[in-house]
Formats: structure tokens, C-alpha cells, sequence
């Protein structure tokens, strides 16, 4: 038998596979499809203080091997999400991560004050790198000083497990990394979707409502696996590794580049139960490289 | 979830008719669609939507070629295993009073399934369909038009409710144009109608809310709140 949990501070999951923020709802949605719970983690869709209406229409067109979307972060709410979503997770029993997002400091800060309340929630997930909002957003995570204030300020409110997740929109992302590390981040999640824009060639305009959007699925792999792999080697937290997972063989990529975890996103919607055939499949890779923990592939891709 | 084509034959100009086995405990409403996972690799990338026609014996759906996905649709052969998810969306709400099923180009596909429901249920309805010409034509029966005339009535399908009054409600599907059209006939008439709308789609279940459009109360998504929206609601 090999080992597939994982330990990220106090937390323990039984696999290292969560689904990415914004391609799995509020979780339960994905129920129909298969028991949730047997997720290592549950990242729900990006949480703000205000219900927000998102981006006008449309919001997502196909790429090469990919998607743009523009969803401009669109919820319910805290209220809402409290009262409506909160209590069905007492019975799953998988980790929730709850991904927020803030126009300004004080908002993120109350937010995640707020969210210490409730015992479902295990981690909070700090977007400081939505590239389809204008206040906030991308420009949060694309300074050093900024991450480390808004962090070191979350910090202070709130006492569970704190994940930041990063832009590839930088020059240079181990530095944020490091920023967030300062800070006194659990953990960096990498990365969230490059921007990118199409152009519809018969009304002659940028086709998507908000004209540029966020590029995901299994054309920016290679991205973020470079990212993760060089953020590897200026950080010692761990780095949960995201962007176009869409099969074991790349999930074990990005675990030999430095992940301790990864995130599924857009395969999500293509196969809905593709991150419990990922988790067999490095269950099933562990067994055939005779492996016996999952701990032990961390970063074996660095000398 | 997979299963097995039964058909995929040509039945007009680009639009083929495609019978899928029913799984079993497969239920569906007039008006819902299916996600089909066309690719086999990772191009393209994401599931098709195509609206059911009519669950019989067999899952029947009318589609037409437009782009890469549908490009690889056409070539799955009797026998082939397909994977699809759904059924998704909400079906047509029923309305209490004299039906009109209303159809434009492909648009006539989920009101096949309509039609036959409410045959099944002894509810009377009048089929209106409109084709650019009759080599796009894929139904036997209701009262056609063609915009150039080569089938039925020369002209728009909108053309042929003009004498529709405040007690009948429609039911209608089509192209960006034609709905509109109808809907400023349905203000001028005073008739009521449930418009089917087309938006692209990532996941078709509501998660990630990709395919919102605009209403009187705010964004709403064709895939979970829809594809079925009264025409009154909609923001063009
Ligand atoms: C609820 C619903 C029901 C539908 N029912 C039918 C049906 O019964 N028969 C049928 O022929 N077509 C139907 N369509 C439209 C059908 O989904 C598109 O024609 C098809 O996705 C085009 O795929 P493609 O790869 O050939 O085209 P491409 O142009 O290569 O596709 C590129 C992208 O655009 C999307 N897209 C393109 N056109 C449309 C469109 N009109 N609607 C939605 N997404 C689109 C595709 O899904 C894809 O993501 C329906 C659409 C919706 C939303
Ligand atoms: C439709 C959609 C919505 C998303 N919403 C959020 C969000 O609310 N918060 C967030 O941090 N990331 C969001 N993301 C980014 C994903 O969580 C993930 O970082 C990105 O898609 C790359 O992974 P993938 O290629 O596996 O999808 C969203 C992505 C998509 C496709
Ligand atoms: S297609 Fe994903 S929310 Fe509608």
C-alpha cells in the first residue's frame, strides 16, 4: 500500500488532490457525479464580502487545448454562502477551502476575520491574482510589498491555514512567493490563469463581454509547471501546483517539480470525476515506480 | 457516462440525426440537452451542448456542422460508444393555453421532443417551422416557410404568426434574429412566449457560470436557469 496522504500545517488530507477554485461551484454541485468526500480538498468558487454580478456576457470561448473565461468573480456572497452552503458541508468529509477575494486590504481582512468563525472551513485561499477584475485583482499579487501587508494583515484575523494563490501574470512569481512566505503563508498555489484575448473575426471586436479573459486547461501546463518548478527552490512552504492538469502523468509533473499538492480546474467540466481518476492514477504510478509516499516525489526533479 | 450510437445519418444540408441508446434510468423533459464529449485528445477541449428531440426507444438529436467539434461528430459510426453528461437544463414550463410550437434552422430540434410530448398527453399544438431553403428542412409535418421560397411559404416563420392573439403561448427556438423578431411581434400581438436560448458552454450544470446572459433580474445561466426563459425576462 502506498501512502497518499499529505500534511499542509495542521491540516492532514488523504490524497493530495483538491479541485481548483471557480471549476467546481460550491462544491456540492459535483455530488451527482461522485462522492466528494473523497476528495483530498474541496476549493470553492472565489468568496467576496458582497454578492458580486460578474462580467457581462459572454464569458468563455474555446481555445487551442484551452479556455478563456471572463466570470469577474460572480457569488453569492458571504450571507448567503453562511447560510446556504456552509451547513451542507458538515457532513462531507473532505477539507473545504474557501477562495476569497477583495477589492481592498480591509475587505479581504474582514472577510477571512468573518470566515475564522466556522468550523467547516479548514483553509481560506487568498486570490490576490483574478486577472477579470478591475479594483484589486491581478495588481494585488503583481507587488511584493502588497502581498506581504495583505497577508501579514489576514494573519492576524484569522488562524486557520492560509494558501495564497499567485498570478503568472509577473515577471518574476517566486519573488510574490516569497513576499506571501515572509508573511507567514501556509502555503502558495500556482497558478492561476495567464491572460489572453480572442478576436471575433466576423463583428471584427474582441469577443469575450469583458474583451480579455483568463486562459486555462491543458495548453498552460507547461507554464505552470515551470513556475512551480522554480518557485520550488526560492521557498520553503509548500506549493500546491495548478494550471491544465488534466490526467495523472501531468499531476505527477507537477509534484516532481515541487507540488506537495495539486489542483484540478477546467477538467472539471470536461469529465466531472476526472480528479478521482487522477488520484488512482498516481496511487497506480506510486505502485509501478515502487514508491511507497506520495511525500517522497516532492520535488525529485530538482538535483 | 457513455453509450452506444445507433445512427448518425445525414438528413439534410450540414444536419445530421443521431440516435444514442438509452441508458438505463435516463430521464429526461422536453427541453433539456445533453453535454457531448466529442474529442478524444484534448481538441477541442470542451463538451457540446445538443438539446434532446425525443426520448423513445432510442435518445434523438438533430444537429448541424458548423465548426470543429460538430466536424468530428459527423464521423461517429453505428456501434461507436459516446460519452455525454446530462440531462441538463429545466424543461419548457407547460402553459394552460393554445399552443404554438415556433422554429427556426436547427432550433426546431428540442421542440421535436415538445411536440411529442404533447401529443402523448393529447395536448393539441401547431407547428410552425422556418428553413433558408428546403434543403435545410429536417421535419414531416407542421406548416414550413423558406426565405427563398423553395419550400412552404416564401419567407420568415415569424411571418406566419402574425395572427396569433392573446390566448396562445409559444414556444420557440432559433437564431439570434428570428427570436428577436418574435418577440417584438409577442409585444405587439400580446401572446406569450418561452424562448430556448444558446450560449456557450464549459460545463452545463452550473458551475462555471460561463454562460450567462442578460435579464431583467440580473446575469442568469442558460445551462442551469435555462435553456427555456420567458421572452419578457430577456435583455437583448
Ligand atoms: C442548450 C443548447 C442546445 C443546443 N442544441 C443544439 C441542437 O440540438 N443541435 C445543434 O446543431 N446545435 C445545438 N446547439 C448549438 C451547438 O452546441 C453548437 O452548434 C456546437 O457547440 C458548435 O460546436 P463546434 O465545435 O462545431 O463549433 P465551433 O465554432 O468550433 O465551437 C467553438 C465553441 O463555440 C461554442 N459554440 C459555437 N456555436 C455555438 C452555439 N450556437 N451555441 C452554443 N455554443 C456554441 C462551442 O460549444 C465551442 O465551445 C445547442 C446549444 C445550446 C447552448
Ligand atoms: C471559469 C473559471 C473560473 C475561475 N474562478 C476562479 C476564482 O473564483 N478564484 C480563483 O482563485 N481562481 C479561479 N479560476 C482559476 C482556476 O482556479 C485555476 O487556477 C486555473 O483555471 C488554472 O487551472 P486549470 O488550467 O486546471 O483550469 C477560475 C478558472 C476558470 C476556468
Ligand atoms: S455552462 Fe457552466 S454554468 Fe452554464
Amino acid at each position: 500500500m502506498v501512502n497518499l496522504e499529505v500534511k499542509l500545517s495542521n491540516l492532514r488530507f488523504k490524497n493530495p488532490v483538491l479541485v481548483a477554485s471557480g471549476t467546481f461551484g460550491w462544491g456540492i454541485e459535483y455530488n451527482r457525479f461522485f462522492d466528494i468526500g473523497l476528495l483530498g480538498g474541496v476549493i470553492v468558487k472565489g468568496l467576496s464580502l458582497n454578492p458580486r454580478q460578474g462580467n457581462p456576457p459572454p464569458r468563455i470561448v474555446e481555445t487551442p487545448c484551452g479556455m478563456l473565461n471572463s466570470i469577474g468573480l460572480q457569488n453569492i456572497g458571504l450571507e448567503k454562502f453562511v447560510s446556504e452552503v456552509l451547513p451542507q458541508f458538515d457532513s462531507i468529509r473532505t477539507n473545504l477551502i474557501v477562495n476569497i477575494y477583495g477589492s481592498e486590504i480591509g475587505e479581504f481582512v474582514e472577510l477571512a476575520g468573518r470566515l475564522n468563525n466556522y468550523k467547516q472551513i479548514a483553509a481560506l485561499e487568498i486570490n490576490v491574482s483574478c486577472p477579470n477584475v478591475k479594483a484589486g485583482g491581478a495588481a494585488f499579487g503583481k507587488d511584493p510589498e502588497v502581498v506581504f501587508v495583505l497577508i501579514s494583515s489576514i494573519k492576524k484575523v484569522c488562524d486557520k491555514t492560509i494558501i495564497v494563490k499567485l498570478t503568472p501574470n509577473v515577471t518574476d512569481i517566486a519573488l510574490i512567493a516569497q513576499a506571501a512566505q515572509s508573511a507567514k503563508a501556509d502555503a502558495v498555489s500556482l497558478i492561476n490563469t495567464l491572460t489572453g484575448m480572442i478576436i471575433d473575426t466576423k463583428t471584427k471586436k474582441p469577443f469575450l463581454g469583458n474583451k480579455f479573459g483568463g486562459l486555462s486547461g491543458p495548453a498552460i501546463y507547461p507554464v505552470g509547471l515551470k513556475m512551480v518548478y522554480e518557485t520550488y527552490e526560492k521557498v520553503n512552504i509548500p506549493i500546491i501546483g495548478v494550471g491544465g492538469i488534466y490526467n495523472a502523468d501531468v499531476a505527477v509533473q507537477y509534484i516532481l517539480a515541487g507540488a506537495s499538492m495539486i489542483q484540478i480546474g477546467t477538467a472539471n467540466f470536461v469529465e466531472p470525476d476526472i480528479s478521482l481518476k487522477i488520484i488512482e492514477g498516481i496511487r497506480r504510478y506510486l505502485e509501478d515506480e515502487e514508491i511507497d509516499d506520495v511525500n517522497k516525489l516532492v520535488g525529485l526533479a530538482h538535483n | 457516462m457513455k453509450t452506444i450510437v445507433l445512427n448518425n445519418d445525414q438528413v439534410a444540408k450540414d444536419t445530421y440525426y443521431l440516435q444514442l441508446q438509452v441508458p438505463e434510468g435516463f430521464k429526461y423533459e422536453p427541453g433539456q440537452f445533453l453535454m457531448l464529449k466529442i474529442n478524444k485528445l484534448n481538441e477541442p477541449l470542451l463538451r457540446r451542448p445538443f438539446s434532446i428531440a425525443k426520448v423513445d426507444e432510442t435518445i434523438d438529436i438533430y444537429y448541424k456542422v458548423i465548426g470543429l467539434g460538430t466536424n468530428i461528430l459527423k464521423s461517429y459510426k453505428k456501434g461507436d460508444l459516446i460519452d455525454f453528461t446530462g440531462p441538463f437544463g429545466n424543461g419548457f414550463d407547460l402553459r394552460n393555453k393554445r399552443i404554438v410550437l415556433c422554429g427556426g434552422g436547427i432550433g426546431v430540434a428540442p421542440l421535436i421532443g415538445l411536440k411529442y410530448f404533447l401529443d402523448s398527453k393529447n395536448i393539441t399544438s401547431h407547428c410552425f417551422f422556418g428553413f433558408n431553403s428546403k434543403e435545410d428542412c429536417f421535419v414531416d409535418f407542421g406548416e414550413i416557410a423558406t426565405l427563398d421560397g423553395s419550400l412552404g411559404k416564401k419567407g420568415s416563420v415569424v411571418d406566419l404568426l402574425e395572427d396569433l392573439d392573446n390566448s396562445f403561448h409559444v414556444y420557440a427556438c432559433g437564431p439570434k434574429g428570428m427570436l428577436k423578431a418574435l418577440c417584438e411581434l409577442a409585444d405587439r400581438k400580446g401572446f406569450s412566449m418561452d424562448i430556448s436560448l444558446e450560449s456557450n458552454m464549459a460545463c452545463g450544470f452550473g458551475v462555471c457560470l460561463g454562460c450567462s446572459i442578460n435579464t431583467i433580474n440580473g446575469y442568469k445561466q442558460v445551462c442551469k436557469d435555462g435553456p427555456a426563459f420567458n421572452y419578457t425576462e430577456i435583455i437583448w
